[in-house]
């Protein structure tokens, strides 16, 4: 059976374009407070302890998914109520 | 900005721009999107075996954003990525120790550049050959039922000009033998199975990402899985492939896991948007559309190694 397919409407793109925004502002603070702060860090035991640097890598990227996730899930909530 | 772990200078937007469209490929193709993340990241001036493993790290977080959306499409053959893990693991792990051998007795930047091209054009010109006769095929209403990949039970049907193949494979007897209901395979040997993983495995361990375009289409013409569930399927398993790729190459030094965030950052939303994608195409159109973006990251490796020059 077919799936009906979504209908696009002016305020549909534009609550789109908006979920984009808010979401490059968030990941750009995300990278500026988080991301260069954990560099020297990861750096240093990457350097001196690669089992460790190993176990902290996983983690991260899996965390980073799970955050952005859920800020992606908020946003296409907001811009879904918004549109209709 | 800098990242220092493999001592290269890469714009963070140009990186998370880079991620976005690699994420929008992976979620539509069911692919990791490696064929464009790794020569981007060679463009960028990131030394091959850092490439390697952080492309791995990245497609993870990807993969499993990815995941959750085929998951609720229903797109996941859950059994079958489970049994592939048992290959893929050890393919991995072979393929890391590759790149090693070549960090300690070659140019491991030539040596995986030139992989990479042999692989990226051959699955080109093997998806455009599939993709082209499938639809010729199709327009000229001669596909008859041998055509058809998955069965009724599935709930999925697919066309493919290889289909024939599939089921001549299924009927390899080689103990023990499973069924896939999810996937409409009545029994296929488990050998089968690992022989494909483990091969995607060695893929992924020696040029990083999933090998999604090496296990999407052996998922599809060797295994007979329908195009929508290979597509779930294979973020599935890229998950475990990369998650134990990122680990086993970050402990050789191989990862730089800033840039793999700072890339994730645009893939988590890129896929999201490539995921929904595939329920507006069928099978054989999804396969064609595939085809210039290799191409395009073998041109991308071969004008980097030529010219020497990295971009930023």
């Amino acid at each position: 059976m077919n799936k009906p397919k979504p209908q696009f409407t002016a305020k549909t793109v534009v609550w789109l374009l908006i979920s984009i925004t808010i979401y490059t502002a968030v990941v750009t603070a995300y990278c500026f407070f988080v991301l260069l702060y954990l560099r020297d860090w990861l750096k240093h035991i990457f350097d001196t302890d690669k089992a460790l640097y190993a176990l902290c890598a996983l983690p991260l990227i899996i965390a980073q998914a799970a955050l952005l996730e859920c800020v992606i899930r908020a946003l296409r909530k907001l811009s879904g109520e918004k549109s209709k | 900005m800098d990242f220092p772990i493999s001592g290269t200078h890469i714009d963070p937007v140009l990186l998370a721009g880079t991620g976005f469209l690699i994420g929008v490929c992976g979620g539509f193709f069911g692919v990791g999107g490696s064929f464009l993340a790794g020569p981007a990241l060679f463009f960028f001036g990131v030394p091959m075996n850092f490439v390697v493993g952080t492309d791995l790290a990245h497609i993870v977080g990807k993969s499993l954003t990815a995941t959750r959306e085929h998951s609720k499409l229903g797109h996941i053959d859950f059994k079958l990525g489970l049994l592939m893990m048992i290959g893929t693991i050890p393919g991995v792990e072979a393929g890391a120790q590759g790149i090693e051998y070549f960090k300690r007795h070659a140019n491991v930047n030539e040596v995986v550049a030139i992989a990479f091209i042999a692989v990226l054009i051959s699955v080109a010109a093997f998806m455009a050959w599939e993709g082209i006769r499938t639809l010729r095929l199709t327009k000229k209403q001669t596909l008859d039922k041998a055509n058809m990949i998955g069965t009724q039970s599935s709930g999925k049907r697919d066309v493919s000009a290889l289909a024939g193949f599939a089921k001549r494979i299924h009927i390899l007897e080689a103990a023990p033998m499973i069924s896939l209901p999810k996937s409409g395979i009545q029994r296929i040997s488990l050998w089968t199975i690992l022989l494909v993983a483990f091969i995607g495995g060695v893929f992924s361990g020696f040029l990083g990402g999933g090998a999604g375009y090496i296990r999407m289409p052996a998922l599809v013409y060797i295994l007979g899985i329908p195009t929508h569930l290979a597509v779930g399927t294979d973020l599935f398993e890229v998950i475990i492939s990369g998650g134990y790729g990122t680990v086993t190459h970050a402990l050789k030094g191989n990862v730089d896991i800033l840039i793999a965030l700072v890339m994730h950052t645009g893939g988590a939303i890129g896929a999201q948007l490539g995921a929904t994608m595939t329920n507006y195409f069928r099978g054989p159109r999804i396969r064609l559309a595939f085809v210039p973006l290799p191409l395009a990251g073998a041109a991308l490796i071969v004008y980097t190694l030529i010219s020497g020059h990295h971009f930023g």
